[in-house]
């Protein structure tokens, strides 16, 4: 297939990027041509970098040896990544007759080049081997990088090889500190453009629906979530949760495709719950796919008030801790929140009613005004005894110390309720912080009939 | 301290919950022999002699020959009254072990079923035919989010019958602790071994001849990669249903960056290896949102499933063990309050329920010599509904002193007592009889007791019952659970407390059709107690089923029924409201009659007339457990034992240690001249400070005299001056660098464990940390 042919079938699949693809194709070149060492593809996630690769490859060149593609997250070590390239590039795949070994042993870089060199070196025509390395960030700072980036210089005339690396990350991040550093091809891939995400998206277009209706509704769509979110990912997301709601009405029989705004009025609900709860994926997809669909027969409100129960529904509302645990937990949001100063002022028994008094006026004034409230400032470390020492005087029975409420605290700290701030090594004098929010410590205090807000400090 | 009588021996633990099995030397078979002195010394001694265990093997065999058990009662007891004890122990504890673990599978099951569901429909959705569907742009993962509760002790367990039901259903699964997984290459590891074990391929592959039989699965050098998975998938080409599910057991302490990663490569395979993620959570679902990022997120579809059922676990063992006593052995409300307080207060943990409970039926065998009575009782019936025991033989003659021990006992005086009272003359002969003549008190008087223990029994479950049944129609928010109606039940305060109130209003409240329905459930309640021996609440001159009749009779029918009873026109009921609200008193009183239009005077009067049946007949059933006939020893009482054992207090025994050290070391030098077991010079001993004491203590003691600055100097000179007597016992006094540098780690170490601190306001100075004697 000639270069113009691969680049006209792209084009049309990738809508908006026959730009980059024209780019690339030129640096790519014959397969004999010799290649630039290092291609660089960046730009935002969700803008087609990997998808464009792969199928450009693909179309690109006949035999599948040529090509090897891996991703850095999966590829934690050196070692991993040197195999798997290998493995590609020879063709190799794992199996029960080789016992799962790959190609060849390959722990550092002098080994990866000379067998890349054995591999590919004997070839009478060299074509050129590519190694596309995907959310290549994770090598930011490793050796591994620097000795991708000249590879094909490492190799020099023995094998033609041209590594592609794909980040979201700009290449000035990656630039070794230290010279020495060649600078890569870059070829970027920006972010989509209203006309181009909608050219897209009318590609999922369902079956059987008219393609205009449903860019109408996807363009609606794109207006109210664009601030939140340009990815075109998620709103391939919201449009495959949201459009059958949108339509169920018409074929419910209780409005026609011409009602544009009626169809929306019913939708509301969806919207507005969709906006926050499944963008953030606090109801997932299955989840949402139990939700009523939207017609002219449920009220609003019902379809809303049963969103909202999806979300916090089933168990994921308040955990249910033991009784002393939820004043542990209490205690230790007021020492991580509450200057320590005041604990006397607040914890002592017995204060007078003046300096109650005096608090209260002090609160009101900094509540507006405070800057460096320790609520914007997020948790403080406390140590251990503090906690005890609240946690005494805010129960209301003579608990005893015995060893119950310690293992307590080593719970809360698995559970992750608490983080420990002081080394681990460290026995005495632990310090943690409290990881939890305050709605949740206001509903467990309510849960246990303690007002909490009575003993926070300049909380607004 | 509540409990009067001690077992002396080895297994008593002060505050560490550890036993030490010491052999019998000389001494301690001793004190074995003399009369109960005191029981802490004991234990010390065998804390002391604890070293030679070790060397001593065969009087360590010695020990344990019977499994620990002594013979009590100064060792007076028979050998076969203590083996009957051990022997009875097993009997006990065997079914109660299989019913307690029985019971927390039953309540698992559910949750867990359903997840297996879940896993078993995932990866199957067909395409729906329904219009206007569109697909995901994301390759998701199907995801189970199991809330398993704070109980993390208790999870293994859950996550094993879950594992279990899942490799039942062909599934391949991956349990993968937080602990072995503090990296991604860790978790791969483990991750892949598991699955490999699984599919079969480490054992049957060639590899393992070649790698020369290496460890784990046999993949010596071949480093662990997620591509191996997907081979050992198309190789193993495992059944159509199966799923690869990898179960995180305790999703909060996974790094979150290790399960951000393992997301993200899962993803990559899960269009062709089918991969389901369970993730087991503690707390609630904010954690996930707050441990993985936005993208990895987006690659979950999650299911949530709620399986934390700890408490219902916990009210149907104790329906099961207590209200419907499985076993003879009851707890009394005090040692019942501790075993629910750890509970509910603490750590939600069945797992730590049981260990308290398995340990007091074992200081029950162990060291109650009575506990050879629960051999006179069994079911008639095991295992089917019906509740009612049999009394039968003591397979052992009592000894003189059980027998004493018997007649001791306050409930059973109590109890010939209320035979004179009732019986007059024949209960008198029948009193002195049952004082004198040991064979007459076990072969006709001991049944007795018993039968009357057994009946209470029943009634207190059928009690318990009915109250549930009147809950029943109460609404939700003034239900309380089982639990908790228990230990109103034992607490004696059924009738006094605010949910008996509440109980009694929901019954007065009723009109009579609901009281039709009402009556209808306690009858089937009564009926399905199948043969009931109703001595006991007929003792106290309540009849239930005769009353319910009468009860139902009056719903009936209340016109005619009231006019037959004679509560016509013309007598009248001092309390019954003969009339509407007519005055004030009325309807401060009765305010609900206002809204009462419905039923006619005569109704009202019928259904009053019936609650008090009702409530005469919950009193009668619910009564204290004091009343009982040797209730002594089949409630069990000793709380401060499973406190001290189960709940230890680290400070408390540290302050002991050095203020009261005799405590722990029980040496001859530092108890003075005071007479062991002389409990009034115990205390003047505890105040002086003797120069054999260790070094820590004397400065301990010595800063207990000091304000809240403690001057360094005066509290060296207190201390040398302690420590210059040492002269009298050793044979060089201590010298002077000496005395300061045994000072010095003294303070040093009492710094460390938190009694003083150094402070810069004074110098000299340390600042004491804790107040009072």
């Amino acid at each position: 297939m000639s270069t113009e042919d691969v680049n006209a079938q792209l084009s049309e699949k990738f809508p908006g990027r026959s730009e980059q693809i024209d780019q690339l194709l030129s640096l790519l070149g014959e397969p004999t041509d010799a290649s630039p060492g290092c291609i660089f593809v960046y730009g935002p996630s969700a803008s087609g970098k990997t998808t464009v690769l792969q199928s450009l490859f693909s179309h690109y060149q006949a035999g599948e040896t040529r090509m090897a593609y891996v991703s850095s997250v999966e590829c934690f070590t050196a070692r991993l990544l040197f195999e798997r390239t290998l493995n590609a590039w020879a063709g190799h795949v794992p199996s029960k007759e080789n016992a799962y070994s790959n190609y060849r042993k390959c722990d550092s870089l002098v080994d990866f080049v000379a067998r890349v060199s054995e591999l590919l070196g004997d070839e009478e025509q060299a074509e050129t081997h590519y190694l596309v390395v995907d959310q290549a960030e994770r090598l930011r700072g490793t050796s591994v990088l620097t000795s991708l980036v000249r590879l094909s210089e490492l190799l020099g005339l023995r094998a033609n090889v041209c590594v592609v690396l794909v980040s979201t990350v700009v290449w000035d991040k990656f630039r070794v500190r230290h010279g020495g550093a060649t600078d890569p091809t870059l070829v970027f891939f920006p972010r989509y453009t209203k006309a181009q995400t909608l050219d897209i998206l009318a590609h999922d277009c369902p079956t059987g629906e008219p393609p205009g209706f449903f860019l109408t509704f996807v363009d609606a769509l794109y207006e109210v979530f664009h601030r939140n979110s340009t990815s075109v990912q998620e709103l391939r997301h919201l449009v495959a949760m949201l459009y059958p709601k949108f339509v169920q009405p018409v074929f419910e029989g209780q409005a026609t495709r011409s009602e544009f705004s009626r169809l929306f009025k019913l939708c509301q609900p969806y919207f507005s719950a969709a906006s926050e709860r499944l963008y953030l994926r606090e109801i997932s997809t299955s989840e949402w796919q139990r939700v009523a669909p939207a017609s002219a027969k449920n009220r609003a409100e019902d379809v809303a008030q049963a969103i909202y129960e999806l979300a916090d529904g089933s168990g994921s509302g308040i955990m249910d801790l033991p009784y002393y645990t939820k004043f542990l937990l209490v205690a230790g949001y007021l020492a991580s929140y509450n200057p320590s100063r005041l604990d006397m002022q607040y914890f002592a028994r017995g204060r007078d009613p003046s300096a109650k008094g005096r608090k209260r006026k002090r609160q009101a004034e900094d509540s507006l005004g405070g800057q460096k409230r320790q609520q914007l400032l997020g948790p403080r470390a406390f140590a251990i005894e503090r906690l005890l020492a609240i946690f005494y005087s805010i129960v209301a029975e003579a608990v005893d110390s015995s060893v119950d409420v310690q293992v307590q605290i080593a719970s809360l700290v698995t559970l992750r309720l608490f983080t420990r701030t002081s080394s681990g090594d460290r026995l005495d004098g632990v310090k943690c912080r409290c990881n939890v929010g305050l709605e949740t410590i206001r509903a467990i205090s309510r849960s246990v009939q303690f007002e909490v807000d009575r003993f926070l400090y300049d909380f607004a | 301290m509540v409990d009067t009588y001690k077992p002396m021996d080895v297994f008593d633990s002060m505050t560490e919950c550890t036993f030490i099995l010491k052999p019998p030397s000389q001494q301690s078979q001793k004190q074995m022999q003399q009369p109960q002195k005191k029981s802490r010394a004991k234990g010390a001694a065998g804390r002391r002699s604890s070293l030679a265990v070790g060397r001593e093997d065969s009087a360590d065999r010695d020990i344990s020959a019977n499994g620990g058990f002594v013979p009590l009662l100064q060792g007076k007891e028979p050998i076969e009254s203590m083996e009957l004890r051990r022997q009875l122990f097993a009997d006990m504890w065997t079914p109660l072990e299989r019913l307690l673990s029985d019971t927390e599978k039953k309540v698992n099951n559910e949750g867990v079923t359903e997840v297996c569901n879940f896993v078993a429909a995932s990866y199957t959705r067909v395409e729906t035919a329904e219009k206007g569907q569109l697909a995901s742009p994301f390759a998701e993962i199907a995801t189970a989010v199991v809330f398993s509760g704070v109980n993390t002790g208790d999870h293994s367990n859950l996550f094993q019958s879950l594992q279990d039901q899942l490799y039942k259903n062909d599934h391949y699964v991956v349990l993968l602790e937080s602990q072995y997984c503090t990296s991604l290459p860790n978790m791969l590891k483990s991750m892949l071994d598991q699955v490999a074990a699984g599919l079969g391929v480490g054992a049957s592959g060639g590899s393992k001849g070649r790698a020369g039989g290496g460890s784990g699965t046999g993949f010596k050098g071949i480093p662990y990669d997620m591509s191996l998975l997907q081979v050992w998938w198309d190789e193993a080409s495992p059944r159509k249903d199966s799923r690869i599910v990898v179960i995180l057991q305790d999703f909060e302490g996974f790094g979150p960056l290790v399960v951000d990663d393992f997301i993200r490569i899962a993803t990559n395979y899960c269009k062709d290896v089918p991969i389901v993620v369970v993730f087991g959570l503690a707390t609630s679902y904010e954690c996930v949102h707050q441990s993985l990022t936005k993208a990895s997120i987006s690659m979950l579809n999650v299911e949530r499933f709620n399986l934390q059922r700890s408490k219902q676990c916990i009210d149907t063992v104790i329906r099961s063990v207590f209200v419907e006593s499985a076993s003879m052995l009851s707890f009394g409300a005090e040692a019942y309050k501790s075993l629910l307080d750890q509970f509910l207060l603490y750590s939600f943990s069945i797992t730590g329920f049981v260990k308290k409970l398995k340990f007091a039926i074992m200081d029950f065998f162990y060291a109650q010599p009575l506990s050879v009575l629960s051999a006179m009782i069994s079911r008639l019936d095991q295992g089917g509904s019906d509740t009612a025991f049999s009394i039968g033989e003591c397979p052992i003659r009592l000894c003189q002193e059980q027998i004493e021990l018997i007649r001791m006992q306050r409930s059973v005086q109590r109890f010939f007592d209320k035979k004179v009272e009732t019986d007059g003359d024949d209960g008198r002969k029948y009193a002195v009889k049952a004082l004198v003549d040991d064979d007459f008190l076990q072969d006709s008087v001991l049944p007795e007791m018993l039968r009357h223990l057994a009946s209470y029994r029943q009634s207190y479950s059928l009690g318990i019952s009915m109250v549930q049944a009147i809950q029943d129609t109460m609404p939700e928010s003034q239900r309380k659970p089982l639990r908790t109606l228990h230990y109103y039940g034992i607490s004696q305060l059924f009738d006094e407390g605010s949910h008996w109130k509440t109980l009694s209003a929901a019954i007065r409240r009723m009109k009579v059709p609901e009281m039709v329905l009402l009556l209808k459930s306690l009858d089937s309640i009564v009926s399905a107690a199948g043969s009931l021996d109703l001595l006991y609440v007929e003792s106290s001159g309540t009849d239930i089923v005769s009353l319910l009749q009468q009860a139902r009779e009056l719903v009936a029918d209340p016109d005619q029924t009231l006019k037959d009873e004679g509560y016509g026109e013309g007598k009248t009921f001092p309390d019954a409201p003969s009339k509407r609200i007519r005055t004030r008193t009325d309807m401060d009183n009765r305010p609900f009659l206002l809204f009462d239009n419905s039923s006619t005077d005569q109704e009202l009067r019928a259904l009053d007339i019936i609650c008090g049946y009702i409530e005469s007949i919950l009193r009668a059933c619910l009564s204290p457990y004091q009343n009982v006939p040797l209730y002594e020893v089949f409630y069990y009482r000793h709380s401060f034992l499973l406190d001290t054992t189960f709940s230890a207090q680290p400070r408390a025994a540290v302050q002991t240690a050095l203020g009261k050290s005799q405590y722990y070391v029980d040496c001859d030098c530092c108890n003075g001249s005071s007479a062991p077991g002389d409990s009034d010079q115990d205390d003047e001993a505890d105040e002086r400070i003797m120069p054999s004491m260790n070094d820590t203590s004397i400065a301990y003691r010595l800063h207990q005299e000091c304000r809240r600055m403690i001057n360094l100097y005066d509290w060296y000179s207190a201390f040398a001056s302690v420590v210059e007597q040492e002269s009298a016992f050793m044979p060089k006094a201590p010298s002077q660098s000496e005395i300061q540098a045994r000072f010095v780690r003294a303070s040093e170490e009492m710094r460390f464990l938190g009694f003083i601190k150094s402070t810069q306001r004074k110098t000299d100075h340390v600042v004491r940390l804790t107040w009072g004697h």
